[in-house]
Order: structure tokens, then C-alpha cells, then sequence
């Protein structure tokens, strides 16, 4: 023990102190240095592009500027950095074969920032789930869903999979589809649904309200009803739209068809008809 | 008639003084507001009729009291019982559509006298409590395309040359737009764009309110270079500042003006 104490104070107060300072004030500054460089590019970043730059910008200066930090205080330590570097090397490939989901999220994510199919605060539609960007990370974009659930969604599925951005821009198109009664006037049903639009303060006038008569359908002839909506009012006109055309139409009398199928009967002999319970309705 | 509108104007526009415990009902066209007082607290309603050309103006003193499920409770801590109602332009720009296009000849230049709805703004004192519209328009929006524009009111208009065929309605304030077609073709004129925020109220010894002079010269690309002439318009030179505009008209003015094309 003493022997080992006097070995380790010869070496304090010899040369490998003085290495052993060098190597600490070096981490010591290369630190301090390296969050003032990452402060400085978030800062600028900030400035001219979006938050999610400027975070991985701090990041990038901030590990890069520790990487040489280490790197110079370990050759101050008297290491060889070559051999450092090839078992760095050898290190690197296993640990790429081993990360290479994250690998491929990370640079996913890249892609996604740089491409900015959406930002912070906007509704998307991935798959089945949508929800509220909240965050946009190396790895994975979350998502607040309408419900108030967390979704965590890999980047490398987002930059392969379709996305929908509800809110991308300021107005949206609502269409409501509707079949109507083939006994109904095609005139009628278009005076009626054009003006339930136009009376509506929430409907845009323009782009204007527009009827298209889709096809005669199996239960009734089908009609498309689009209308445009602010993008913050949307779904306050989708629930009217409905029920005020729904009132209007039965204003009118005309009658939203429902599945139906008339028989014919192909034999000349008429078809039989039995009544199945007595005069009072009871089976 | 112009002499009883200016009164029943006034009784409108301007102070209102409400004893505790009791209410006032305020009609102006399509707007009903009741306006009931209790300690250091307003109670208000806001109704709105269909028609937003409805020229009535009633005051009622000692009204029922406004029904609970649509009011609104605004604390004053002043509690001097007084509001003020004075009239504003739309919190949006009114996008104009007349009835049928209008054509202008090149080089001509023309005015057109329209009106829009106005805001009342309730306040007491200095305190604005509330800011309701009179008739509320519809939306419309207005741009190049649906990806880029902007969200406006829509109103459908004569938009008359004369001024004196137009209807003086109390709620609804009179713009002038002078049109100036610099280009060599005729203009047909589908709809325009007044920016109505920009816009400051007068109302003229009648009781009826104007706002600043909008001019519009629109080069061969159709687009505007818009200017806002200040002060009260020539319809009406003596008429006095009643509501304030809600932002600077700008320099140079709006290059889409106009939706129109130059034929």
C-alpha cells in the first residue's frame, strides 16, 4: 500500500502530472468551448430556419467540438491515438451493424427537417393514427392524437410512408355526400343544398359551393355537396352543414334514400302473401 | 327622415347610462343588444336578426333582463354605469361582389359607393369590454389560389355610382372606391377588395357613417396600387372621427386588389 502511494505521488509531481493537467484543463475548456459554439449555431439557426435546426445544429457543434476535445486530452495522456482509432474503427462497424435501425431513423430524420413536410403544431395523418406534431426528434416525430394519446412514430417510417398534413393550408374542402330519393327533383335538391351553403357564414362564397351529381345509384341518386371552410372552422361546419341540410331536406320533403330493393315477380301466377299473427299484431 | 335618423343614430352610438339592476335594449339593423347593469358587473347579450339591410333603430329602456344562456358578464370594476357604443370597421377585409360585373373602359376611372357591416364597440370608459359585429358576413376567401390568400368577409353589392340610390342604413357604414383603369384595355370588374381594417369611421351630421376613400389605379396586370385617402370623403367633408382603424393602411398599398380581368 505504501509502496503504491509513493508510486502514485512520484508520478503526480512528475511528468505524467503535468499530463494529467494539460489533459483535464483541456476537457475542462473543450467543454466551456463547445456549449458556447452550440449556443452560437442554435442561435443562428434559430434565426434562419426552424427549431428543430437550430437543436441539432447546438447538438452537432456541441459533440463534434467534445469529440477533438477528448481526442487532443487523450494525446496529452500519451495515448496512440492511430491505435485508438483503428479499434475505433473495428468498434464503429459493430456497433453499425448493430444500430442500424437508429442509423437509418437518424438519418430519416435528417431528411424530414430538411424537407419539411411539416412543423411543430401541425395535424398529420400517418397510417391510421393523426395527431398533433408535439415534438420532431433525431429518431422519431411525436404525436398528441385528438383523444390525448402519445404516439411515437420511427422517422425511417414517416420518409417511406404517405403523410397527410390536415393543416398544412388555410382552407380545407368539405364534401358530404348524400342519396336522394330517385322520386325527388334533381332541381329541388340542388336549389335546396346550394342554398342551405350559401346561408351558412361558416362556407366559404368562394371558392364557391359546388353540386355534382355523381350517379344514379343502386338506392338513389347520388350527389356530392362541396363546400370550403376556414381551416379553424372546419369541423364547426361539418357538424352544421350536416344538420342544417338535413332539416332543409326534410323542409323540402325530400327524402335521403336508404337501401331498398323492389321485387318483381317473373311468374305470371301472383305471389303468395301470408300473415303471420292475429288482427291485434300479436305473433 | 335625415333629421330623425340622426337622432335615432344618436341614441345608438354614444353613452348609455344603466341604473343598477336594470337594462337597456339597443336595436341597430340586424343587431339586438341588451345591456344590464348589477354592481361593479355588465351583463350583455347579442342577437342578430337575417336581414342585414334592416334599416331599424330602437332604444328600450327598462327592458327584460338579458336571458342567462346567451349573456356574457363583463367585470367594471369603475362601476361608473355607463357604456359607450361607437362604431368600427370589419376585423377583416370585405371582399365586394357586384350583383353583376361592372366594366370599366381604359383609361377611365370611376366611383363605386358600397357598404359594409360595422362593428360596435362597447366600452366602458376606457375599457373596451366587448367588440360585436352588427350583422355577421360570410366567409369568403381571397387569393390566387386555395394554397395562398387570404380570409375575408364577402358582401354582395349594387355598388352604385350614385350615392343617393344607395340605402342610408345606420348599421352600415358607406365606402367610396375610386377606380382608376390605367390600362389600355377594358377592366371588368368581378369583385374587388376593400381593406376595411385600415379604415377609419366618420358619421356625417345625418347620422350616417362613411369611412376614408379607398382609390385603387390598376396597371394592364390587374393588380392595384391601393391608397387610403384620410380623413372624412368628399360625400361627407364636415363628418366627425367616430371609430378608429384597427391597423396603418401601409405604403404603396395591396398588388391584389382585384380579381379581374383586363380585356
Amino acid at each position: 500500500m505504501e509502496e503504491w502511494w509513493s508510486d502514485a505521488i512520484a508520478y503526480v509531481t512528475g511528468e505524467g502530472g503535468a499530463s494529467l493537467l494539460r489533459a483535464v484543463v483541456t476537457l475542462v475548456a473543450g467543454l466551456v468551448v463547445a456549449r458556447l459554439l452550440g449556443a452560437g449555431v442554435a442561435r443562428m439557426l434559430s434565426i434562419r430556419g426552424t427549431a428543430q435546426q437550430a437543436m441539432l445544429g447546438r447538438r452537432a457543434a456541441f459533440y463534434a467540438t467534445l469529440l477533438l476535445t477528448v481526442a487532443s486530452a487523450l494525446g496529452e495522456l500519451g495515448f496512440n491515438m492511430a491505435a485508438l482509432l483503428g479499434a475505433a474503427g473495428v468498434l464503429t462497424v459493430a456497433i453499425g451493424f448493430a444500430s442500424q435501425t437508429s442509423a437509418a431513423n437518424i438519418i430519416a430524420g435528417l431528411f424530414l427537417i430538411g424537407e419539411r413536410p411539416f412543423v411543430l403544431g401541425d395535424v398529420i395523418r400517418v397510417g391510421a393514427t393523426t395527431g398533433e406534431v408535439v415534438a420532431i426528434d433525431l429518431l422519431s416525430v411525436k404525436l398528441r392524437t385528438f383523444d390525448n394519446l402519445y404516439v411515437r412514430v420511427p422517422n425511417e417510417l414517416l420518409i417511406k410512408s404517405e403523410i397527410v398534413n390536415v393543416t398544412h393550408f388555410p382552407i380545407r374542402r368539405l364534401d358530404v355526400l348524400l342519396t336522394v330519393d330517385y322520386r325527388a327533383d334533381v332541381a329541388t335538391v340542388r336549389d335546396v343544398l346550394l342554398a342551405v351553403a350559401r346561408d351558412e357564414p361558416l362556407c366559404l362564397e368562394e371558392p364557391a359551393p359546388a353540386l355534382i351529381y355523381l350517379r344514379f345509384g343502386p338506392d338513389g341518386q347520388e350527389v356530392q355537396l362541396s363546400v370550403w371552410a376556414a381551416r379553424a372552422t372546419f369541423l364547426e361546419l361539418k357538424s352544421a352543414m350536416h344538420a342544417r341540410l338535413k332539416a332543409a331536406l326534410d323542409e323540402a320533403g325530400v327524402e335521403i334514400a336508404f337501401p331498398q330493393r323492389s321485387l318483381h315477380a317473373v311468374s305470371s301466377r301472383p305471389l303468395q302473401v301470408e300473415i303471420v299473427g292475429d288482427a291485434a299484431g300479436r305473433g | 327622415m335625415h333629421r330623425a335618423m340622426s337622432e335615432a343614430t344618436e341614441a345608438f352610438w354614444g353613452d348609455h347610462a344603466v341604473a343598477a339592476d336594470e337594462a337597456v335594449r339597443l336595436a341597430m339593423g340586424p343587431v339586438t343588444l341588451v345591456l344590464g347593469r348589477r354592481t361593479r358587473e355588465w351583463v350583455i347579450t347579442r342577437a342578430q336578426d337575417a336581414d342585414p339591410l334592416d334599416p331599424r333603430i330602437e332604444v328600450e329602456r327598462g327592458a327584460p333582463w338579458p336571458d342567462d344562456e346567451a349573456a356574457h358578464r363583463f367585470m367594471d370594476t369603475s362601476d361608473g354605469g355607463v357604456l359607450t357604443l361607437s362604431p368600427r370597421g370589419a376585423d377583416r377585409a370585405v371582399i365586394v361582389r357586384p350583383r353583376q360585373p361592372f366594366h370599366l373602359p381604359g383609361g377611365q376611372d370611376v366611383t363605386l359607393h358600397v357598404t359594409t357591416p360595422a362593428w360596435c364597440v362597447i366600452a366602458a370608459g376606457d375599457t373596451t369590454l366587448w367588440e360585436v359585429p352588427t350583422h355577421r358576413p360570410s366567409d369568403t376567401w381571397f387569393g390566387p389560389s386555395t394554397r395562398e390568400g387570404e380570409l375575408c368577409y364577402a358582401t354582395r353589392t349594387r355598388a352604385s355610382v350614385d350615392l343617393d340610390e344607395l340605402p342610408r342604413l345606420p348599421a352600415r357604414p358607406v365606402t367610396s372606391v375610386v377606380i382608376r383603369n390605367a390600362a389600355a384595355g377594358t377592366l371588368e370588374i368581378v369583385r374587388f377588395r376593400i381593406p376595411t381594417p385600415a379604415l377609419r369611421v366618420y358619421q356625417a351630421d345625418d347620422g350616417s357613417l362613411f369611412t376614408e376613400t379607398v382609390e385603387v389605379a390598376v396597371t394592364e396586370e390587374g393588380a392595384g396600387q391601393v391608397e387610403v385617402r384620410p380623413g372624412p370623403p368628399d360625400a361627407a367633408p364636415g363628418a366627425v372621427l367616430v371609430g378608429e382603424r384597427r391597423e396603418d393602411p401601409g405604403g404603396g398599398g395591396i398588388a391584389r386588389v382585384f380579381s379581374a380581368l383586363v380585356s
